[in-house]
């Protein structure tokens, strides 16, 4: 689905991503990890289009994402902090989007799992930070994309929406891409099909969970990823 | 593009700013036309009120709004819409809703205040100064990243085209007022979009001819059709050249 080819990205004089290569498949749950500025939410831009880069290609179901904006019909995406204008309304954002994107709601469980109907008329800007994020996860999933991608899904959130979202996740990856990027590893470990680490713009491994906690010898995502960024923080 | 448009005109139109400009805006050209017994004194009371309030409120708006919107303008990136349907629809909707509330509460004191003989030059002139200063405000804040950065450079160019460059100017003529260069202040207002639309709007009116050389030899200029032809395209020059540079940084930006 999301086929990395050679990229590569600067800003300014600063490499931020180096020849990372990756291909991920439908039906993974990939988390994107790596210490802050390892180049992860860069990583997500280049391919939402948010981001230009200097090299390489990527390319979804075969078509390089540079050919026009049409390929974003296939992506729901979860911003880690939504901020929307203050004085629209719930129901006017879901409204745009829907014209936007020419297609009606297909995908309306968040929605009513987050009872977003009861706040539909209120101003975007009236809503605490966590019910932001419901919205950002609703409008995310709102359209049956085929690849998701959610930067930090569950910050914010509280424990039963969390837990929602989660569940959500995990019934949609057997049909859909979707990439994750979170600090909080015990979510990862619940959901994660591989993992995806980088380390100052490198690809440093992409491999399945299970594969990397036999590797490791530990049983938690936690102690694997902090062992490993010890061990490369004592080689650097 | 519209529908994006609509609804960023919708989010504008609501916020509390947009009504307490409006009102300010009838309240000041209502209040002139009752203080003063002569209309032609009022209009250009009111006239130059605007010279300084549309430039500098303009400026400062359109550029808040960019930088305050920038999450929503990166969501919206992430829809299948090309970028360049999502610049025209952000500065359709801040241009439009500012032409819109600076319009019609002068508009509205013109005609109930006066006979209405200068309700297109003050239009056009309100049309002009806020068109310009839009695609000045989009030009900057595409152009520069950091905030603060940006209302900072934003505020210094709104003071340099309301007094810097004027004052420039008069030191020029000064330093050469013992040779005929009347002729060159008409050049040199066609590089200040603010003297221009002063220019437009006082050789309307009678007290051009108070002016001295300097007037006589604009009121030939502007009063001529060629005159104020060019005035006006180099006023659209003014409005286009930053809007497209505008576009341009706003397709290649890093969001």
């Amino acid at each position: 689905m999301i086929h990395i080819q050679h990229l590569s990205k600067k800003y300014h004089q600063n490499q931020v991503l180096t020849n990372i290569n990756l291909h991920l498949k439908k039906g993974m749950v990939a988390g994107l990890i790596g210490q802050n500025g390892t180049g992860k939410t860069t990583l997500i831009k280049c391919i939402l289009g948010l981001t230009q880069f200097h090299e390489g290609d990527i390319c979804i179901n075969g078509e390089s994402i540079l050919n026009g904006p049409n390929y974003r019909k296939l992506i729901g995406y979860m911003a880690q902090v939504g901020r929307y204008p203050e004085k629209m309304q719930v129901a006017q954002l879901f409204e745009m989007m829907k014209q936007l994107r020419q297609s009606d709601a297909t995908d309306t469980e968040l929605w009513e799992s987050f009872e977003l109907h009861k706040i539909r008329h209120q101003y975007l800007g009236q809503l605490s930070g966590g019910t932001t994020q419901k919205v950002s996860a609703a409008l995310a999933f709102m359209f049956n994309p085929e690849i998701l991608i959610l930067d930090e899904p569950t910050a914010g959130l509280d424990p039963i929406a969390s837990e929602i979202l989660k569940d959500k996740i995990k019934k949609e990856s057997e049909h859909k891409l979707i990439l994750i990027t979170s600090h909080i590893l015990n979510d990862l470990d619940e959901i994660a099909s591989h993992v995806v680490f980088l380390q100052q713009g490198t690809l440093l491994f992409f491999e399945t969970l299970e594969q990397l906690k036999i590797k490791s010898g530990h049983q938690k995502l936690g102690k694997t990823i902090a062992e490993i960024m010890l061990e490369r923080s004592a080689i650097v | 593009m519209m529908q994006i448009t609509k609804y960023l005109i919708l989010n504008i139109l609501k916020s509390r700013f947009m009504a307490a400009y409006a009102l300010l805006l009838f309240l000041l050209s209502s209040g002139l036309f009752m203080l003063s017994n002569d209309q032609d004194k009022a209009i250009i009371g009111i006239h130059n009120v605007l010279l300084i309030l549309i430039p500098l409120v303009v400026m400062i708006y359109s550029v808040s709004e960019i930088y305050n919107s920038t999450d929503f303008i990166r969501l919206l990136l992430t829809q299948p819409v090309k970028r360049k349907f999502i610049f025209f629809s952000q500065f359709i909707s801040n241009t439009a809703v500012l032409l819109a509330i600076q319009l019609l509460p002068i508009v509205l004191s013109l005609i109930l205040f006066s006979d209405g003989s200068y309700l297109m030059a003050m239009g056009s002139n309100i049309f002009f100064l806020t068109l310009i200063f839009s695609s000045i405000s989009s030009f900057i804040a595409y152009k520069i990243d950091e905030k603060i950065k940006g209302i900072g450079m934003t505020i210094f160019l709104g003071i340099f085209f309301l007094a810097i460059y004027d004052g420039l100017v008069l030191l020029l003529i000064q330093a050469m007022s013992e040779y005929p260069i009347e002729q060159y202040g008409i050049v040199l207002c066609l590089f200040n979009p603010i003297d221009m639309c002063r220019i437009l709007f006082i050789f309307k009116m009678d007290i051009s001819a108070l002016m001295g050389l300097t007037g006589a030899v604009m009121q030939k200029f502007v009063g001529s059709n060629l005159g104020s032809m060019i005035i006006h395209i180099v006023l659209c020059f003014w409005a286009i050249i930053p809007m497209s540079f505008a576009a341009k940084f706003f397709i290649k930006k890093d969001y």
